[in-house]
């Protein structure tokens, strides 16, 4: 009995996974060759709160991105491309492409709590940190892991994050952006999860920027395919005008 | 001709009540008018040194990248500086300034701001930079503007969230250690100023700049990736503000001296209507018609002379104390984003108040001379009649 529960253990040490084992499946989770989708942001600022519903086209793990505003009625038609580091916005009000690059993109998106580029890239974990497991624990009701993760790269937005994964979706349920004083930045928590194209997905999610007052920026996603087929011509500055 | 002025005088005097509200309106309006050019020479002045001394020095150095009117451009705005500037910085000829943007949190609220970076030791600009050097961590300075719009004081702290020059994200607290009142707004409003070797620090640089102030203007070429800016092209934005508002005062220059002159017209046209048998007289007499339309030219210009006269016995002790005391200004000027100093003094140089008298003389002499282009075509014996063509 004793030598039996000896080998349960060791093959438990075996078969446990590794912090970039658990980054590659999270990452799975959220990237395709391609996806299309249709999402809703709820941001509460102190006072109201105001939607926006966008559909989103992105390939290349978030390299290339394209985004228009579904509503409401006021931003309807506001358009974003994002290539590799530089953004291009189209304001159908104004008329006008605005090129945004630099820290620019760092700034929050439409008032809410997320950045252009939390908003607009894709979840690649595994090649921007080393991560290791800190501790196993329950959040919601889930089993966890809880990684520390740091930046391997200089330039990350965030050069040390923390992370709680369900242990059986894969899916980071909460996670903890610092700045380099090790000061809180952002909190993000998934709130429902859904199963597509035989992945599980965050359907809400609440981010929180920790540095000002308000009650965070909800970001429901409506709809979302996985390898579709995107023209080309969805990541040109001339789709902005169209 | 001596007959003539005497003569014209003598008449002038005899006009009374109608003369002398003539010459104190006239002397309102050229009191006016030296006032409000006053006023706005004083404006240029203040605003000039203001800024001279305390943003622009004696001219720039730029980094290439830097567009003052481009944020986006910021993030990448600095470079090293060129080993002819850095043995200018040592000589004390010049200082550095490191530009970074940042956002900052008063209240909970995000506001996008620009960090400055600046020796403490400095001596360059006019600024209390020295109380940068404190021991305190990541001491900062505020104008009054910045202060008013964050609500901070003295002895606040302040989130602050900045990136490094690699793009990652740092944030940390700072430490109001001064609110300087200042009337350039360019280095009031959204800005932070700290120590440059804390800015260097934490934005992961070691010898950058984006700006570097000049003590004296003596060098007048871009060196390397740097462009350099004239004290002339730096206070070009003054100099267009001093020019709006100077436009602005010949339209109430116009509105003023128009008021006097009509008066004046209107009274030589009076004249010429009333006096017509004495015309007539004259030159039955023998004057000649152009004796007479000096008489009468000379009468009107005398106003002139006089309302002078007048003005500055009352209006020199007022141009004193605007000199000495000032004026407040209306405080929604603040908004304009113009270096506005709280409170206006005039200055009056010599060019201004000749200039002002000669206008005045010559206004009035030619609003005087124009009626009477009719004594002219007058028939004197019809006039002696009374009557008139």
């Amino acid at each position: 009995m004793k030598i039996f529960a000896q080998i349960i253990l060791l093959l438990s040490f075996c078969f446990a996974l590794t912090g970039p084992e658990i980054l590659q499946k999270v990452d799975n989770n959220f990237q395709g060759l391609n996806q299309i989708s249709e999402s809703t942001m709820i941001i509460h600022d102190l006072r109201f709160s105001r939607s926006i519903s966008a559909k989103s086209w992105s390939a290349e793990k978030g390299k290339l991105a394209f985004t228009e505003y579904l509503s409401p009625a006021r931003e309807k038609g506001t358009k974003m491309l994002k290539i590799e580091d530089e953004l291009w916005i189209y304001s159908p009000m104004a008329d006008r492409i605005i090129k945004i690059a630099g820290h620019m993109l760092k700034q929050s998106v439409s008032g809410s709590d997320l950045s252009y580029e939390d908003y607009l890239e894709e979840s690649d974990l595994v090649n921007n940190y080393s991560s290791k497991i800190i501790r196993e624990e329950l959040f919601e009701e889930r089993e966890c892991y809880v990684l520390e993760l740091v930046g391997k790269k200089e330039g990350l937005s965030y050069p040390v994050q923390k992370i709680w994964v369900d242990k059986e979706r894969f899916l980071p349920l909460k996670s903890e952006q610092f700045a380099k004083s090790g000061e809180l930045l952002k909190r993000s928590v998934i709130n429902e999860v859904f199963k597509v194209a035989n992945r599980w997905y965050p359907k809400r999610m609440t981010y929180k920027d920790m540095l000002k007052t308000g009650k965070g920026t909800e970001f429901v996603v409506d709809s979302i395919k996985f390898d579709q087929s995107i023209p080309a011509h969805t990541f040109t500055k001339a789709n902005l005008r169209r | 001709m001596l007959l003539v002025i005497n003569l014209a005088f003598k008449n002038l005097m005899g006009g009374r009540l109608r003369t002398v509200l003539n010459i104190l309106i006239l002397s309102f309006a050229f009191v006016a008018i030296l006032l409000y050019q006053g006023l706005i020479a004083g404006m240029n002045d203040q605003m000039t040194r203001a800024v001279i001394e305390e943003e622009v020095g004696g001219g720039q150095f730029w980094v290439n990248s830097y567009d003052p009117y481009d944020p986006f451009k910021l993030d990448n705005a600095y470079g090293p500086l060129p080993s002819k500037l850095i043995a200018m910085v040592n000589e004390g000829q010049a200082e550095p300034i490191l530009l970074r943007p940042a956002t900052i949190f008063p209240q909970g609220r995000e506001q996008g701001v620009v960090l400055r970076g600046i020796n403490p030791n400095q001596n360059i600009l006019k600024m209390p930079t020295t109380v940068l050097s404190s021991e305190i961590e990541l001491p900062l300075i505020i104008g009054k503007r910045m202060a008013k719009s964050t609500g901070l004081k003295v002895g606040d702290t302040i989130m602050i969230r900045w990136r490094d020059k690699n793009g990652a994200f740092d944030a940390k607290k700072g430490t109001i250690v001064a609110v300087m009142g200042t009337i350039v707004q360019t280095i009031d409003r959204g800005q932070i100023w700290m120590s440059l070797q804390d800015l260097l620090k934490i934005s992961n640089m070691e010898k950058e700049a984006t700006i570097l102030v000049l003590k004296y203007p003596h060098i007048s070429e871009s060196i390397e990736n740097w462009t350099y800016k004239s004290q002339k092209n730096l206070l070009q934005d003054v100099k267009s503000a001093v020019d709006a508002e100077k436009s602005f005062s010949i339209v109430m220059n116009i509105i003023l001296l128009g008021l006097a002159l009509i008066a004046i017209f209107d009274s030589q046209m009076f004249a010429v209507f009333r006096r017509r048998k004495e015309i007539g007289t004259l030159i039955a007499l023998g004057m000649t018609r152009a004796k007479v339309i000096a008489l009468f030219t000379i009468e009107g210009a005398l106003n002139g002379v006089l309302a002078i006269c007048a003005g500055f016995v009352w209006g020199l002790p007022l141009m004193r104390y605007m000199m000495n005391t000032g004026m407040s200004v209306y405080s929604a000027a603040d908004d304009f984003g113009m270096a506005m100093p709280e409170r206006l003094y005039a200055s009056f140089s010599l060019q201004l108040i000749l200039e002002s008298t000669l206008l005045i003389f010559l206004m009035v002499t030619i609003v005087s001379y124009l009626p009477t282009k009719k004594i002219a075509k007058l028939n004197p014996t019809d006039a002696i009649r009374g009557k008139v063509t």
